[in-house]
């Protein structure tokens, strides 16, 4: 009967009820979306470099090297010297090292020139070796590898022949038609910028590069090919122990000026650097939400007077003062509840569909798995100030109450 | 049921015209069919809240069927009165976002025999049939109805838990004489089948013909409004 009761009532007042709903239901779901993505980018971010001990590049910030190294975001500045690259190869401590050229572009896709070792010893998320959907590995000079979403998007099967532009940004002026690439694999999904970017071999990057005059065929048909540059490198080695003497090794070399950046303190400078942005988000996500529970309160404080005889009558047909408060409280709640649920459908179809515009976009996936612990305290936070937000409606309705 | 009133005084806090009622001692019989009358604002309502246990008197005491209800605790009274008191006021006596049948079942709800039993749905079908209330409209909800049609309902609610007292505060001012004659014939039929006391209070001292007994509230109340 009780719960009967607060139904009905609720149903009775649909205009003022639905438009608190709505408030509370649109400020619910930006306090979980901006929790929930927060959460997830980081988790995606961290993934990418999961296995990496070391980032080698030209020297500059410590943030640009990662950015533009494991999540294509901005470019390099300046390249290092393919000497330097060996020489950290050729070193006993490194274990493997993934040599990596950026700079070109397909379709707005990024090129990544590099070698086998990146699909032997990359890994993602926790300690996931790239796999690949079709196809194999690049061998020659003209072979690609795609990323999942490239190959989806672009709609490129195997064998298939593309052109590869010379430069960044979807048009370019160098189109070098005489040189068409094939297309050999496709990558499995992998959540990371992987899945956007086009893998081909430092020859073939050279190949782009080699400009028209020169006979490509003699070029690269001799078998001891050398770049004489790469944008960076990621390096493993055989020990983590060794990974600070190695940096500084690195980041002290006279020869060459590079630095030499731990993935996962780079990432922290990173947070660190977002950290207030991510703070007043939540500050405006909170804020949002109390303003739309004190809208709740404010009307169901002005409810109480239309329903004076109300609650008059039920109090004269036996009804505590505590049946009435409670059921005022729980008018409040349902009202809540009905918000929340809406609230996590709202963001999990909304995730659901933005997900692939995300990935492609920032190369982040976001994930709309969205039942986490979180969710639960912010159900659970937000309930709260629910109940606290009829307070006030209730303590006018217990005096009211007391003096019929 | 017999009602009590000794070294009543009452006053509302922070009423600036000081006490509202003040009776040094007055009572009702059991099976009496008692008549109010006084004119508005005198404290008629006042007097019934503190029957019913709504209002707690200032100084002095409240005896229903014999129990002293000022030393009761409040859950107490609550379901004393939901169990033996029934109330039929001017206006409002209903819910109106319930059906007619819910408003019913609230108050059985709240009594003694808490279980909504199935002799419940019984009793009040054989109310309402006998108050002349078409099925059509028991699952209506009750602001689909009209004024006459509503103070029928009301009466079927007050007497579904078969209150030894039942308490009416003008239910006829809102109705034509000829209707409010029929009303009151109607009301003492039932408070006949269930045994009930009668207390009913109105500003019209013309309604005190149909009574046993009647007095204006001035005769017992020493704060003349
Ligand atoms: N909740 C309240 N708080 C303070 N004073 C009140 C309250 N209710 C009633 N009063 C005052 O008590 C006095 C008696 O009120 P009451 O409602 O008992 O009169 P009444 O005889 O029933 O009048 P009517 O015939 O108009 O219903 C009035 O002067 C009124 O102003
Ligand atoms: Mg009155």
């Amino acid at each position: 009967m009780f719960f009967k009761i607060a139904c009905q009532s609720l149903r009775a007042r649909k205009g003022s009820v639905l438009i608190s709903v709505f408030a509370i239901t649109v400020s619910m779901m930006v306090i979980i979306g901006v929790e929930h993505i927060s959460k997830q980018a980081k988790n995606s971010f961290a993934s990418s470099v999961s296995g990496i001990d070391l980032i080698v590049g030209a020297r500059t910030s410590q943030l640009n090297l990662l950015l533009y190294s494991v999540f294509r975001i901005g470019s390099p500045t300046n390249n290092m010297s393919w000497q330097s690259y060996q020489n950290i190869e050729q070193n006993k401590a490194v274990a493997w090292t993934i040599p990596l050229s950026l700079g070109d572009s397909h379709q707005g896709y990024r090129v990544l020139g590099t070698n086998q070792n990146y699909f032997v010893h990359f890994r993602y998320r926790d300690n996931q070796a790239l796999a690949f959907a079709e196809g194999r590995e690049f061998q020659g000079t003209y072979e690609i590898v795609l990323g999942a979403s490239v190959a989806k998007k672009l709609n490129y099967q195997l064998q298939q022949s593309i052109i590869i532009a010379h430069g960044i940004g979807k048009t370019s002026f160098h189109q070098h038609d005489r040189f068409p690439f094939r297309v050999v694999g496709i990558l499995e999904p992998t959540g990371t910028p992987i899945d956007e970017t086009i893998h081909t071999s430092l020859k073939g990057i050279e190949a782009i590069h080699s400009s028209a005059s020169k006979s490509a065929n003699s070029l690269f048909n001799g078998g001891n090919f050398e770049p004489s540059a790469i944008t960076a490198v990621l390096v493993g080695l055989k020990s983590r122990m060794q990974v600070f003497g190695m940096q500084r090794q690195i980041n002290t070399n006279r020869s060459e000026p590079l630095l030499a950046i731990l993935p996962g303190v780079a990432l922290a400078e990173l947070w660190q650097a977002l950290a207030i942005l991510e703070k007043s988000l939540r500050l405006i996500s909170i804020v949002v939400v109390v303003s739309a529970t004190l809208g709740l309160s404010a009307m169901l404080l002005s409810s109480i007077d239309q329903r004076k005889e109300e609650i008059k009558l039920l109090r004269m047909v036996g009804a505590s003062p505590f049946f009435i408060c409670s059921l005022i409280e729980l008018e409040a709640v349902l009202i809540t509840l009905i918000s929340a649920l809406l609230a996590i459908f709202g963001v999990y179809f909304s995730l659901f569909g933005a997900q692939q515009y995300i990935l492609s976009a920032y190369g982040v996936i976001i994930d709309n798995n969205i039942f986490t612990y979180e969710l639960v305290a912010i159900f659970i936070g937000i309930l709260l100030l629910t109940i606290f937000a009829a307070l006030p409606a209730t303590i006018n309705t217990f005096r009211k109450v007391k003096f019929t | 049921m017999s009602i009590h009133l000794k070294n009543l005084e009452f006053c509302y806090p922070k009423n600036p015209c000081g006490a509202t009622l003040k009776i040094d001692s007055w009572s009702v019989h059991e099976g009496e069919k008692r008549f109010i009358w006084g004119d508005s604002g005198t404290g008629k309502s006042t007097l019934l809240n503190l029957i019913a246990g709504l209002l707690t008197p200032t100084v002095g005491e409240v005896i229903v069927d014999n129990q002293p209800l000022y030393s009761m605790t409040s859950t107490q009274r609550d379901k004393f009165r939901a169990s033996n008191i029934g109330y039929i006021f001017q206006r409002f006596n209903l819910i109106n976002y319930l059906s007619v049948i819910d408003n019913i079942k609230l108050a059985a709800y709240f009594s003694k025999s808490k279980k909504l039993d199935d002799t419940l749905e019984k009793r009040i079908e054989d109310l309402l049939e006998r108050l002349n209330i078409s099925p059509f409209l028991w699952q209506q909800p009750v602001e689909k109805l009209s004024v006459g049609q509503q103070q029928r309902i009301a009466i079927a609610r007050a007497f579904i838990n078969q209150p030894r007292l039942l308490i009416a505060d003008e239910p006829t001012s809102s109705l034509d004489k000829n209707a409010a004659d029929k009303f009151i014939k109607l009301l003492f039929a039932l408070c006949q089948t269930f045994q009930s006391t009668l207390l009913f209070v109105s500003h019209d001292e013309q309604l005190k013909m149909h009574f046993d007994s009647a007095q204006s509230l001035s005769s017992f109340n020493q704060v003349q409004g």
